[in-house]
């Protein structure tokens, strides 16, 4: 079992049921994803892992309410997505950081005015301190390192108490560094906050690494193929034998067709 | 240094200028001295009006010549802002404006002056349609251009953020379009002035540009010289003062 503290016995936070996309690529359908249906528990990091071409941005995508959908459903908590909001934060792989606005006020950027402009400086501070970022409140975008940029987007979205915090590779493009200081972040955030995460990732070690449960997805067209508990404490040790087992499994997974 | 830079240019057109006119190289009926058309200039700025020809004219064709361009350009800014925003965001609008809006611009400004003369007659009306008219393109298109090359995942981060499609507009697309709009607004004003002589050519009473018409009726060319001097300066001086206001929004303040 994960250390985290044990979480109410609620029903599922997202599900996906059935769904099914395609695009028109010179005038043929090309279908994207297939009969994909999965739910993700209030609390539970999920990681979707695939090969470049899945269609795994795809997916987080349509659950991101970015794309429509074709078949099936996505429904958070019982209510059809059919659009983005501030329930479902994300997390995008590039820089999206709104580069006229400071590292403060891009945090605060989805605040609603209700919340008085004294109480809104509140929130953006602490969550500043807990992403680390105390201090760089008055910093442009421009001016930070792609680490620090990540913690904002993180930032700017924890901020709105999302339902599901949805990442779609986000720390692909950081040094291997930067990137390791950004999962114990994700790590420690998800358990104060007992935030549920969907991550998409390219990556077996990272997906072993934070999720609780690694769905493996093939390709051509997009489905799910297998599924895998990682029910290792945190922090995991990438070179146990318990984590290399999970991963060589993954590896199989992945590998085979 | 830096602070000079910008003043080496004009500084060495005076330079050449005094050395044609003073040198003897240029006749003067051609080519007054510096000095002679600043003479003339503190004149047509200070003197009491009536004491000489164009003495004292300054403030009133100036105001009658701000007057026109600040039509003009209102006009273009109101429909070219909010349609070039459009047609750079929205694929039928850009099939809808294009031909049109492209047609139209291949057309020369001054091919416009005697359907504008027939339509709004001498004066006002003309030199604000055709102001208007020849500003709408660079603003149109800078708004189109801005727009079209917004980074498409800070509308889904805005989005995301809970933000309706009105909001998105003024929070996050003008903002990030906010570079190429700046570029399109001050090609616009510049080639406001343009328009704005042309539009005065045509026998209006006052004006910067009816002064440099009349004068060279007269065989004044220390005015023509003058009237382009003046021009050139409050072109100058509108661009800047249109740029620091524009300065009040943060995304011009951090993205210039």
């Amino acid at each position: 079992m994960s250390t985290r503290a044990p979480r109410k016995a609620n029903g599922a936070c997202l599900q996906v049921r059935g769904l099914g996309k395609s695009f028109g690529v010179n005038g043929r359908r090309m279908s994207a994803l297939e009969d994909i249906s999965f739910e993700v528990r209030s609390g539970e990091v999920l990681g979707i892992l695939g090969p470049s071409g899945c269609g795994k941005t795809t997916l987080l995508n349509i659950i991101a309410g970015f794309l429509p959908h074709d078949q099936g459903q996505v429904l958070m908590h019982g209510q059809t997505v059919t659009r983005p909001g501030p329930e479902r934060g994300v997390v995008f792989q590039e820089d999206a950081l709104f580069p006229w606005l400071t590292v403060a006020e891009n945090v605060g950027f989805g605040l609603r005015n209700g919340d008085g402009r004294a109480g809104r400086r509140i929130k953006v501070e602490r969550m500043l301190d807990l992403v680390g970022l105390e201090g760089f409140g008055s910093y442009l975008p421009s001016a930070i390192s792609g680490g620090m940029k990540q913690r904002v987007a993180l930032a700017r979205v924890l901020v709105l108490q999302p339902a599901a915090l949805l990442m779609d590779e986000p720390f692909a493009a950081l040094d291997a560094q930067t990137r390791g200081d950004m999962h114990s972040l994700l790590i420690s955030l998800q358990r104060q906050l007992q935030q549920t995460v969907v991550f998409v990732t390219h990556d077996p070690e990272e997906a072993v690494k934070l999720a609780d449960r690694v769905l493996v997805m093939a390709t051509a067209p997009g489905r799910l193929r297998q599924e895998h508990r990682v029910d290792l404490e945190r922090p995991r040790q990438v070179d146990s034998a318990a984590f290399l087992e999970i991963k060589r499994a993954i590896l199989d997974g992945l590998g085979g067709s | 240094m830096a602070m000079l830079l910008p003043w080496l240019l004009p500084a060495c057109a005076l330079g050449i200028w005094a050395l044609l006119s003073l040198g003897g190289l240029a006749p003067s009926y051609l080519l007054p001295s510096p000095v002679e058309v600043l003479h003339t200039a503190r004149d047509y700025i200070f003197a009491p009006p009536g004491s000489a020809p164009y003495a004292g004219r300054f403030v009133n064709d100036l105001l009658a010549s701000l007057g026109r361009v600040g039509g003009g350009f209102a006009l273009a800014v109101a429909l070219g802002l909010p349609l070039g925003l459009l047609s750079g965001r929205l694929r039928f609008m850009r099939l809808f404006l294009d031909t049109f809006v492209n047609g139209v611009r291949a057309v020369p400004g001054i091919a416009w002056l005697p359907l504008a003369l027939v339509w709004f007659g001498i004066g006002f009306k003309t030199t604000v349609f055709l102001v208007s008219l020849a500003a709408f393109f660079p603003i149109y298109l800078g708004a189109a251009a801005g727009a079209m090359q917004v980074n498409p995942l800070y509308l889904r981060a805005g989005a995301m953020m809970g933000l309706g499609r009105g909001r998105l507009i003024f929070t996050v697309l003008v903002p990030a379009a906010m570079p190429h709009v700046v570029t399109g607004l001050r090609l616009g004003l510049g080639i406001s002035f343009a328009y704005l002589v042309l539009g005065e050519l045509t026998g209006v009473p006052d004006g910067l540009g009816a002064a440099i018409m009349d004068a060279r009726m007269l065989g004044r060319v220390d005015i023509i010289i003058m009237g382009i001097l003046l021009i050139a300066v409050i072109g100058r001086l509108c661009d800047l003062a249109m740029v620091g206001g524009l300065k009040m929004f943060k995304s011009v303040r951090r993205l210039g």
